[in-house]
């Protein structure tokens, strides 16, 4: 909204100088037959009164999950996307979301891995995976994909050296991470996946059901 | 129609106090009652908008956003905290199982193999007045202690502890009638240390062999030494998204317990409710 300014607001000149009071009152008024429908947050009158960060609220909503209950192997040295199931892969692209600075990306990923102890008798500190999240935004210079937050290194096992019995903890837990990105910067959303690798091709990582799920929230 | 200033201020000149007053007395006005039908665009104003935030503390403070629902279940570790389920409540009895690899087939009597318990402390009523995105996580530290028992199976006639079976938990949105079993299934078991009468056996674990927490995929499974009974503790932590139309749900965790004791100690549940509307 507009704001009331007294410009040369010194002793002796006029309270209008410039017009600044009377152009505020005819702002006020054009603004208010200009009711914004993009607004949904609207309450009266016009498109800079209300703003998202007075109520914050989900712009776009992109969730797939897999159901199907099975395990799928997971053994390349490489990040691999993680597209097993029945509704389709985690990269979902093509998605057209305009943001701007300070809108927030909402991320979550949970699966269930399967136990698989393969190899760690011989291999056990070649027991790590790696899982991660990319986001896939545009900034003016076309689709590009991002990390979002970090990283994450998981293992198999609880030995770290090669001496001894080595016992396997990573079956039927429940994985989960959370991303929250604000953007400092204005684009277009366009796409997310998640990825998966391990450090030794001697190790297997089976995974069962996923899902995950992203919201574009107004800053 | 718009809101009208009564009177021009002429640039240069002084603003008359009075003036000024009328006119912003004008758009309190215009913001009380004046505006119309026809000042709002189509699909301006939806259901978000209409729906007023409230504050409860009935069963302690909760909050209803205008946009939503938020509440919070939390229970920390004390003893008086714990939350008990048993699989006694079946009369379940895990010997009957002449071969526990072929346990999903019927066993050899009528006995009930799955039952649905709710889980207390983890479920609430929400009702949708609008169609919404909600969100439920929980935390859930579920303790299986080691339960020693005679076992029918066990031909050597020594006792052995009860580690053979798994507890199941899932989602519920609907109070355990029907569960969210193929995105939110949780797997638990029995915490025990257990070595020497079977040792040199394939595993120490004598439940269906593909629910082993210990399986190697190869041979052998499982490592029948001395596992620390700590490496069989399970955590319950779920993430569950869904849009759900205007009704009533009573949405929470529910357990198919197949241990004859089995508690939750730390509870922590959020639910989040968001009215959407054609947006979305």
């Amino acid at each position: 909204m507009s704001e009331l300014i007294y410009k040369n607001g010194v002793e002796g000149n006029p309270s209008n100088e410039n017009n600044s009071v009377d152009s505020f009152f005819n702002t006020l008024q054009s603004a208010s037959t200009a009711v914004d429908k993009t607004n949904t947050r609207t309450e009266w009158v016009s498109t800079d009164h209300i703003k998202w960060s007075d109520k914050p609220l989900t712009r776009a909503w992109v969730r797939r999950e897999n159901s199907n209950n099975v395990g799928t192997t997971y053994a390349p040295a490489a990040f691999t996307t993680v597209s097993h199931g029945n509704n389709g892969s985690t990269e979902i692209t093509g998605l057209s979301h305009a943001f701007g600075v300070g809108d927030t990306l909402r991320y979550h990923f949970n699966t269930i891995t399967l136990p698989n102890a393969k190899g760690i008798g011989a291999g056990a500190i070649d027991d790590y995976w790696w899982l991660k999240v990319e986001v896939q935004y545009d900034t003016g210079g076309g689709p590009v994909w991002n990390t979002l937050g970090y990283v994450t290194r998981n293992s198999f096992t609880q030995l770290r050296n090669a001496i001894g019995t080595p016992y396997p903890i990573n079956g039927h837990r429940r994985y989960g991470i959370s991303f929250c990105k604000v953007f400092p910067f204005s684009g277009t959303w366009t796409g997310i996946k998640v990825q998966t690798k391990s450090e030794s091709v001697g190790m297997d990582l089976i995974l069962q059901n996923w899902s995950q799920d992203a919201r574009l929230i107004g800053a | 129609m718009p809101y009208t200033k009564q009177f021009a201020i002429s640039t240069g000149q002084p603003a008359i106090a009075a003036d000024l007053i009328e006119n912003f007395e004008d758009m309190r006005r215009y913001i009380n009652q004046q505006v119309v039908e026809a000042d709002l665009s189509s699909a301006t104003v939806g259901a978000p908008e209409i729906v007023r935030g409230e504050l409860t503390t009935f069963s302690g403070p909760e909050h209803q956003f205008t946009c939503g629902n938020g509440y919070g279940i939390f229970k920390n570790t004390k003893t008086r905290n714990y939350s008990g389920f048993s699989s006694t409540t079946k009369q379940e009895y895990a010997g009957e199982y002449a071969d526990q690899s072929a346990a999903g087939l019927a066993p050899p009597t009528q006995q009930i193999t799955s039952q649905i318990l709710t889980l207390s402390n983890t479920f609430k009523r929400v009702e949708l007045e609008h169609r919404a995105i909600v969100t439920y996580r929980a935390f859930l530290d579920v303790l299986l202690p080691q339960v020693v028992i005679p076992d029918a199976a066990d031909t050597t006639g020594a006792t052995i502890p009860e580690h053979r079976y798994t507890t199941f938990m899932y989602l519920s949105l609907d109070g355990g009638a029907t569960t969210l079993a193929n995105t939110t299934k949780g797997r638990f078991f029995d915490e025990s240390l257990f070595s020497s009468p079977w040792a040199g056996g394939p595993s120490s674990w004598a439940g269906p062999q593909a629910q082993d927490p210990m399986r190697d995929q190869s041979i052998p499974d499982g490592y029948a030494n001395n596992i620390p009974s700590e490496y069989y503790r399970r955590q319950y932590v779920i993430y569950k998204c869904i849009e759900l139309a205007p009704g009533s749900y009573d949405i929470g965790v529910v357990a198919d317990a197949h241990h004859s004791k089995g508690y939750v100690k730390t509870h922590n549940v959020t639910i989040e409710c968001e009215y959407v509307d054609d947006n979305i």
